[in-house]
C-alpha cells in the first residue's frame, strides 16, 4: 500500500528547517584570530632568540593538534555514544606508558609498539565499557574517574614504571637525525615538485572519475561537491604518504619543508574549494556555515607560511633557525589530528554513528527496534580508544617521556571543556574549541615573559602583579560556566535539522543494478552481507560467537529490574 | 493450531510485594487485531514489558512462544529481530534527531552500522539508506507526518510523536506490532485515522497487532478478540459483543455488579 507512493510528491510536501546560528559561529572564528595573533605577537616579542621563539611555537601547535585528537575521541564517548567518561587522560597513560615500557626494554620498534599501545588502550576501553550496563550515566562517571586515577597512582607508586619521575624517552627520530640534517631544503626542490604534481595529478584523474559518475544523476555543481568531498580524503592518505617519504629521506638528498607546506596549502585549498562550491550550490542548506568553517583550518598553513617567510627575510640565519625537528612533530601531530577528525567524521554520517546518537538519545527505546547497548557502546570505545592508543606515542614524544603527573585529571577536565565550548558532537567544533581553549593558556603563558611594558606593569589596584596564566584560567571556568547555561550547544552546535545528505542520495535507491554492472561494489556488497544482494534479513536471532560472549558477559552484569 | 503467532500462558511477575502478574496467558491468532483491556494499574504494561524482555518473567511463569521460537529468556535487543516490536506507555522516540533519522534507526543488520564496514563499504551503505530513506519517506506519507520530515522528533505533537513510534517500528518489517494505548492523548478524529491505520496495516501488509486500550468504543469496533485483566490474570477472553455482556468483566472495571449490561 505505502510502496506506491510517489516520492516526489512527498518531497514536496516537506518543510524545510534551517541551522541557525552562523553569527555565533562567526564570533567564534573571530576569537580564534585574534587569540592567534596575541600569541604569535606575544612569543616573537618575548625573549631574543628566535630559535626558541620558534620552537614554541611549533611546540605549541603540536601540543594543540594532539589535544585536539584526543578531544575528538572523548568527543565521539560522550558526544555520540553519551557515556561520560571523565577518566580519558587514564586511557592516554595506558597507552603511552605501554609505549615507553616497550620501547625501552625492548629495544625501538615504533610501529610494533604503536600498534601494543592501540591494542592496550582498547583493552581498557572494553573493560570500561563493561560498566555501563548497570550504572546510570553520573554513576559511570565516578567509576572512570576512579579508573583513571587507579592507573595513575599504580604507575607513580609502581617502581617497574618508573614511579614519581617516570621514564625518559627520546624520540629515535631526533636521535638519528642531527637538528639540520632535518631540514635540507628550505624550498621545494625538483624531485619533491615532481612528487607533488604526481599525486595531484592522480587525485585529479581519480576526482574525474567519480564527477563523471555523479553527473549522470546530479546537477554539474552538485556533482563537483560530491567529487570535492571524496577528493580531500583521496587527497590526505597521498599526502600523508608524502610526508612519511619526506620525513624518511626518500624523496631527495634530505628532508624538503616545503614539500610539506606545499601538501598542506593543497589539502586545505581542496577544503576551502569544497567550502565554497557548497555555498554556491545550495539553495536551502545554510551556507555561511560551510565558507567560515571551510576557511578556518587556512588558518593554519598560513600563519606557517607567514612565520616562514618573516624569518626567511629577518636578518640571522634562517636555515638554523628553521632546521629544527619540531617542524615534523608539529606535522605528525596534525596528521593524525586529521587521520582522527576523518575517524569520527565517519562515524558522524555513517549508520553506526547515527545508532549511537539513537542509544544516547533514549536506550530503552534504541534496545525496542533491536539495537543492542552493549555491542554498540562497544563499538564506539573502540573506535574512541583506537584514536587513543594511536595519538598516545606522539604525546610521549611530545612531553620527551612519560611522568605521572602529565596525567592528572586536570586534562580531562581541560578535554571537557574544549568539547563543551566548541560544541558536542560536532567534531568541527570539536577542533576548534581544542585550538582556541589550548591557545588561550599558551598565550598567557607566553604573556608573562612578553617584553612590553604595558602588560610588564600591569597590575591590581592592591599592587600585586596580573598574572595572565591565572586569568586564562579564570576566563576559560568562566566560559565553560557561560556556555553551561547559555549555550549548552557551545559555537557550532550539533548539526539536526538536516536531511540533505540523506535526501540527495535518494536517486541511488532506483539504481538496482549498480551493483550488478560494477565488479567492485559487488565484491564489497558480498563481503559485507548486504541486504541488497541477500535481500531483507531472515527473521532470527542473530547469533555468532561475539554477540553469545556479549551475551554472557551480560548477564553476569546486568541486574533484574531494567524498567521502561 | 498452526495460525497462533504469539502464546504467553502462565506468566508471572512481582515487585517486591506487587504481584503485577499473576498467571496471565494471551494468545494472538494470526489476522486477527487483539485487544488487552483492563482496569489502570491490572499489569497490561507490565505484561508488555515482560513478553518483550525488558522485565524477566519469575521463574515459575509458563512459555512465551513467538513463531515457534521460545523468546521467554531472550534479551530485549533481539525480540525485534524475530519480527516483534512494541511500543511504550509513554511514547519514546529519539528526541534529537530528526524524524527520518529516528525512522533510518530501525532497519535490521545494516551494513553501516558494523564497525568494519561502516569504514569500508561507504558506497554500500549509502545504498542501503538510500533504499531505507525511501521506505522511511512512504511510511510516513502513511502516517501523515511526511511534512515534518525535518523537524526533530522533540518538536513534534503529541499525536505525531505516537505516530512516529509507530512509524519507526513498521520500519522493522514486523510481523507483529504490540502497541500500549497508541491513540492515549490524542484526538478523536486522529485517534480514528490512527485506527483506520492500524486496520489497514493488518489487512493490507499482514502485520498483526495487539493493542493495549482504554476506549472502549475504539476497543469494541475495531477488535476481533479481546482479552480482560484484571489483577494480573486475565478474567475473561472472547469477541466483543461476548465480552460487553460478561458479567466479570463489569465487575473488574466498577468494582460491584449492576442490575444490566
Ligand atoms: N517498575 C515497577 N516497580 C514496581 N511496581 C511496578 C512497576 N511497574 C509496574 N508496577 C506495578 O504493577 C502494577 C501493574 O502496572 P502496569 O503498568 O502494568 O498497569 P497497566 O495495566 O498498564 O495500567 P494502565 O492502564 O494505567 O497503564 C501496578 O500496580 C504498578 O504499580
Ligand atoms: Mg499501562
Amino acid at each position: 500500500m505505502y510502496e506506491d507512493t510517489d516520492i516526489q510528491k512527498i518531497l514536496e510536501k516537506r518543510i524545510v528547517k534551517k541551522d541557525q546560528g552562523y553569527l555565533r559561529m562567526l564570533l567564534g572564528l573571530i576569537i580564534l584570530i585574534a587569540l592567534l595573533i596575541i600569541f604569535l605577537w606575544a612569543t616573537f616579542s618575548s625573549g631574543t632568540d628566535r630559535n626558541k621563539q620558534f620552537n614554541f611555537v611549533l611546540s605549541s601547535f603540536t601540543l594543540i593538534f594532539i589535544y585536539a585528537a584526543f578531544a575528538l575521541s572523548l568527543n565521539l564517548e560522550v558526544g555520540y555514544v553519551g557515556l561520560p567518561n571523565f577518566g580519558k587522560i587514564g586511557f592516554v597513560a595506558i597507552g603511552a606508558y605501554t609505549f615507553v615500557i616497550l620501547e625501552t626494554t625492548q629495544g625501538s620498534n615504533l610501529f610494533v609498539h604503536v600498534f601494543w599501545s592501540v591494542i592496550a588502550t582498547l583493552i581498557f576501553g572494553v573493560l570500561m565499557t563493561l560498566p555501563s550496563l548497570r550504572l546510570k550515566e553520573d554513576y559511570f562517571a565516578i567509576v572512570t574517574i576512579v579508573a583513571g586515577e587507579i592507573v595513575r597512582t599504580i604507575v607513580q607508586n609502581e617502581d617497574k614504571f618508573g614511579g614519581t619521575s617516570g621514564i625518559n624517552y627520546v624520540n629515535p627520530i631526533f636521535k638519528k637525525y642531527s637538528a639540520d640534517s632535518l631540514v635540507k631544503h628550505i624550498f621545494i626542490n625538483f624531485t619533491s615538485f615532481l612528487f607533488l604534481l604526481v599525486i595531484v595529478a592522480i587525485t585529479v584523474v581519480i576526482a574525474i572519475f567519480q564527477y563523471r559518475g555523479y553527473l549522470k544523476v546530479n546537477s554539474s555543481k552538485r556533482s563537483m561537491v560530491r567529487t570535492l568531498e571524496n577528493a580531500d580524503k583521496v587527497f590526505l592518505f597521498f599526502m600523508l604518504i608524502g610526508f612519511i617519504m619526506n620525513f624518511a629521506g626518500i624523496m631527495d638528498d634530505g628532508p624538503s619543508l616545503g614539500l610539506d607546506l606545499m601538501l598542506l596549502l593543497t589539502y586545505f585549498s581542496i577544503k576551502i574549494a569544497k567550502a565554497t562550491l557548497n555555498m554556491i550550490v545550495s539553495d536551502n542548506k545554510p551556507t555561511t556555515n560551510n565558507v567560515l568553517v571551510g576557511i578556518s583550518p587556512l588558518i593554519i598553513p598560513i600563519i606557517s607560511i607567514v612565520v616562514f617567510f618573516l624569518l626567511r627575510f629577518s636578518k640571522g640565519d634562517t636555515v638554523s633557525i628553521i632546521s629544527t625537528p619540531k617542524w615534523y612533530t608539529a606535522i605528525l601531530s596534525m596528521s593524525i589530528m586529521l587521520i582522527a577528525y576523518e575517524v569520527m567524521n565517519i562515524m558522524d554520517i555513517s549508520p553506526l554513528g547515527r545508532t549511537l546518537k539513537a542509544i544516547r538519545d533514549d536506550d530503552t527505546s534504541a534496545v525496542s527496534v533491536g539495537k543492542g547497548l552493549l555491542i554498540n557502546r562497544l563499538k564506539g570505545f573502540v573506535v574512541a580508544s583506537f584514536v587513543i592508543g594511536f595519538v598516545a606515542p606522539f604525546f610521549v614524544f611530545f612531553n620527551a617521556g612519560v611522568t605521572p603527573e602529565t596525567y592528572l585529571p586536570l586534562l580531562t577536565f581541560i578535554l571537557y571543556i574544549m568539547i563543551i565550548i566548541g560544541g558536542t558532537a560536532n567534531n568541527r567544533g570539536v577542533v576548534f574549541g581544542a585550538v582556541t581553549i589550548e591557545l588561550l593558556i599558551l598565550t598567557a603563558q607566553r604573556l608573562q615573559s612578553v617584553n612590553n611594558a604595558f602588560i610588564q606593569n600591569l597590575s591590581y589596584p592592591w599592587g600585586q602583579k596580573v598574572d595572565p596564566v591565572n586569568w586564562a584560567y579564570i576566563i576559560t571556568g568562566v566560559l565553560l560556566i557561560v556556555f553551561l547555561i547559555f549555550a549548552p550547544e557551545g559555537f557550532f552546535p550539533e548539526r539536526k535539522y538536516n536531511n540533505d545528505r540523506y535526501l540527495d542520495d535518494l536517486y541511488l535507491a532506483d539504481r538496482d543494478d549498480d551493483i550488478d554492472k560494477s565488479k567492485f561494489l559487488s565484491m564489497l556488497a558480498k563481503a559485507s552481507k548486504s541486504s541488497l544482494i541477500y535481500g531483507e534479513p531472515k527473521e532470527e536471532i542473530p547469533s555468532n560467537f561475539f554477540s553469545n560472549l556479549l551475551d554472557q558477559v551480560k548477564n553476569k552484569f546486568k541486574g533484574g529490574s531494567e524498567n521502561e | 493450531m498452526s495460525d497462533i503467532i504469539f502464546e504467553a500462558e502462565n506468566i508471572h511477575k512481582y515487585f517486591g510485594g506487587v504481584k503485577a502478574l499473576q498467571g496471565a496467558t494471551v494468545l494472538v491468532e494470526k489476522g486477527k487485531l487483539t485487544s488487552l483491556i483492563g482496569p489502570n494499574g491490572s499489569g497490561k504494561s507490565t505484561f508488555f514489558n515482560v513478553i518483550t524482555g525488558f522485565l524477566k518473567a519469575e521463574e515459575n511463569s509458563g512459555k512465551i512462544i513467538f513463531k515457534k521460537h521460545n523468546i521467554k529468556n531472550l534479551p530485549p535487543e533481539y525480540i525485534p529481530w524475530l519480527g516483534m516490536v512494541r511500543t511504550f506507555q509513554h511514547t519514546r522516540n529519539f528526541p534529537q534527531m530528526t524524524v527520518l533519522e529516528n525512522m533510518l534507526v530501525s532497519p535490521k543488520k545494516q551494513v553501516g552500522e558494523s564497525l568494519i564496514w561502516s569504514f569500508l563499504a561507504k558506497p554500500i551503505w549509502q545504498r542501503e539508506d538510500a533504499v531505507n530513506v525511501k521506505k522511511a519517506l512512504q511510511i510516513l506519507d502513511f502516517l501523515e507526518i511526511a511534512h515534518v520530515m525535518d523537524h526533530l522528533a522533540s518538536e513534534l505533537s503529541g499525536g505525531q510523536q505516537k505516530l512516529l513510534a509507530i512509524g519507526r517500528l513498521l520500519m522493522t518489517a514486523p510481523s507483529l506490532l504490540l502497541l500500549d494505548e497508541p491513540v492515549a492523548g490524542v484526538n478523536p478524529t486522529l485517534a480514528n485515522k490512527i485506527f483506520d491505520q492500524i486496520i489497514n496495516l493488518k489487512e493490507k501488509q499482514g502485520i498483526d497487532v495487539l493493542l493495549i486500550e482504554h476506549n472502549m468504543d475504539v476497543v469494541m469496533s475495531f477488535s476481533d478478540h479481546i482479552f480482560v485483566m484484571a489483577e494480573g490474570r486475565v478474567i475473561a477472553e472472547g469477541d466483543p459483543s461476548s465480552i460487553q455482556k460478561d458479567k466479570k468483566v463489569l465487575d473488574a472495571y466498577l468494582g460491584e455488579s449492576p442490575d444490566e449490561a
